[in-house]
């Protein structure tokens, strides 16, 4: 759209004199022309992050993390014993609150779409620094991924993953980006590729794929996906209760 | 003019980025959203978010010149649950219905509903584009979240694996389709100053 190349000129104060009068001159007699300078003017202006509002940003994330127990912007925390807790207590409270959501002890079938708010709740990315150049990626990522902003999440997972190709985890949010944002082609793509490596999140990428086909209401598909998972997996249980389920 | 409320101190603290003051913000305020938010069919996570954001906004507002004239809390509570309300209509949640306001409206004054429906349309306005840059996807939008995080042209071209002369066209490109889409919004006079 040469309109815009033309504005990013202007703004950028590239335009010679001549230029410069015969743009000012349009905007005054072309409202169509004036129409589009207004929202790209506003589209930069709303978007644009300055240095100061990111290291706000960064300040209160830090600060959110300590008065929320499931914390939503980047974490950064040391690999160990203290990342183990975290996921302790994040699962003991994601386990209360999905009881009292679901009330699993009623007998009333669920839908598809309540099965899939119930199972398919992605496990959080932990931001670990490893001192390397995309780590402001990974950290900017997480945030976004954590705080369920799955298409912001997605171009930047899409970079990630190149760039990380050995990482499961990455890949596997990645997968949950694609299925978030109605990829859904894609996202079984990419559970499958993470489903046959030998990677400890094979299995987790087997009941996302079965996710994937639970969010667009294809119950067999998803029941097929879901009898994939060995009896000897971590997710099998969880597997079995879905199909239960499907099946009530 | 209404008089300047007391707790205005944590707005200034926003503007100086006062780390005990943001604490004690938290500490004191963020127990109530967290319950709002739990109550009318969000989680703790979510609860975090809209926290986090709200505050965000209101340093937003701050920095474009806004003094408080009624307790940060009241203040607070308005602006969550406008975020919280917007949320849930745009996920089709309808039949969500407040139970009440906590009181909060005898200690809001006139300019308060103002400041606080201004901060609703600030939000509005970065939905729609958020919503047209997710329509819009693939590269341009990585492109263009990369420029708007602060990345100069020259880097992304360096991640992109491009050159500088591709990445400058393309923005411009990216930016002319991300307004089309938007120009084709019923709601686009939003963002028409």
């Amino acid at each position: 759209m040469n309109d815009v190349a033309e504005i990013e000129k202007y703004l950028a104060g590239e335009l010679n004199s001549e230029a410069l009068q015969a743009f000012e001159q349009r905007l005054q007699t072309d409202s169509a022309f004036a129409e589009v300078f207004s929202l790209y003017k506003s589209v930069e202006t709303e978007m644009t992050e300055t240095e100061d509002e990111r290291a706000f940003r960064e300040k209160l994330s830090g600060i959110t993390q300590k008065h929320f127990t499931t914390g939503t912007e980047a974490k950064i925390i040391p690999l160990g014993s203290k990342i183990k807790k975290w996921w302790l207590y994040a699962a003991a409270a994601a386990a209360i609150i999905t009881l009292f959501i679901f009330k699993p002890w009623s007998d009333k079938p669920l839908t598809n779409e309540q099965l899939y708010a119930q199972y398919a709740v992605p496990d959080e990315l932990p931001a670990v620094v490893r001192g390397a150049n995309e780590d402001s990626l990974l950290i900017k990522t997480t945030g976004l991924f954590n705080r369920r902003n799955f298409a912001a999440a997605l171009p930047l997972l899409d970079s990630l993953v190149k760039l990380r190709p050995e990482e499961a985890q990455l890949l596997l949010s990645f997968g949950i980006c694609q299925l978030e944002t109605g990829h859904y082609n894609d996202a079984v793509n990419t559970f499958d590729r993470l489903a046959n490596t030998e990677s400890s999140f094979k299995y987790k990428a087997m009941a996302w794929k079965a996710y994937t086909y639970l969010k667009q209401n294809k119950t067999e598909p998803c029941i097929a996906a879901l009898q994939q998972i060995p009896a000897n997996a971590a997710e099998y249980e969880k597997a079995k209760a879905v199909i239960k389920k499907l099946l009530k | 003019m209404p008089e300047i409320h007391a707790d205005n101190k944590y707005i200034d603290a926003l503007l100086s980025h006062d780390t005990a003051l943001l604490e004690e913000l938290y500490a004191r305020y963020s127990g109530k959203i967290k319950y709002m938010v739990i109550q009318n069919k969000g989680s703790e996570a979510d609860a975090a978010d809209l926290f986090q954001e709200a505050i965000l906004d209101m340093y937003k507002k701050a920095k474009a010149g806004f003094t408080l004239t009624c307790p940060i809390e009241a203040f607070l509570y308005l602006i969550c649950r406008n975020r919280w309300m917007n949320k849930l209509t745009r996920e089709k949640n309808k039949n969500v219905t407040f139970a009440d306001d906590e009181g909060y409206s005898s200690e809001l004054k006139d300019d308060s509903f103002a400041n606080a429906e201004q901060i609703l349309i600030m939000q509005n306005r970065k939905n729609l584009i958020e919503t047209k840059l997710a329509e819009l996807g693939g590269n341009c939008m990585q492109l263009l979240q990369y420029n708007w995080a602060g990345k100069k042209l020259e880097e992304i071209a360096g991640l992109m694996k491009t050159s500088y002369a591709y990445i400058r066209k393309k923005k411009s490109d990216c930016m002319g389709k991300l307004i089309e889409l938007i120009k084709n919004s019923p709601d686009y006079k939003l963002l028409i100053n």
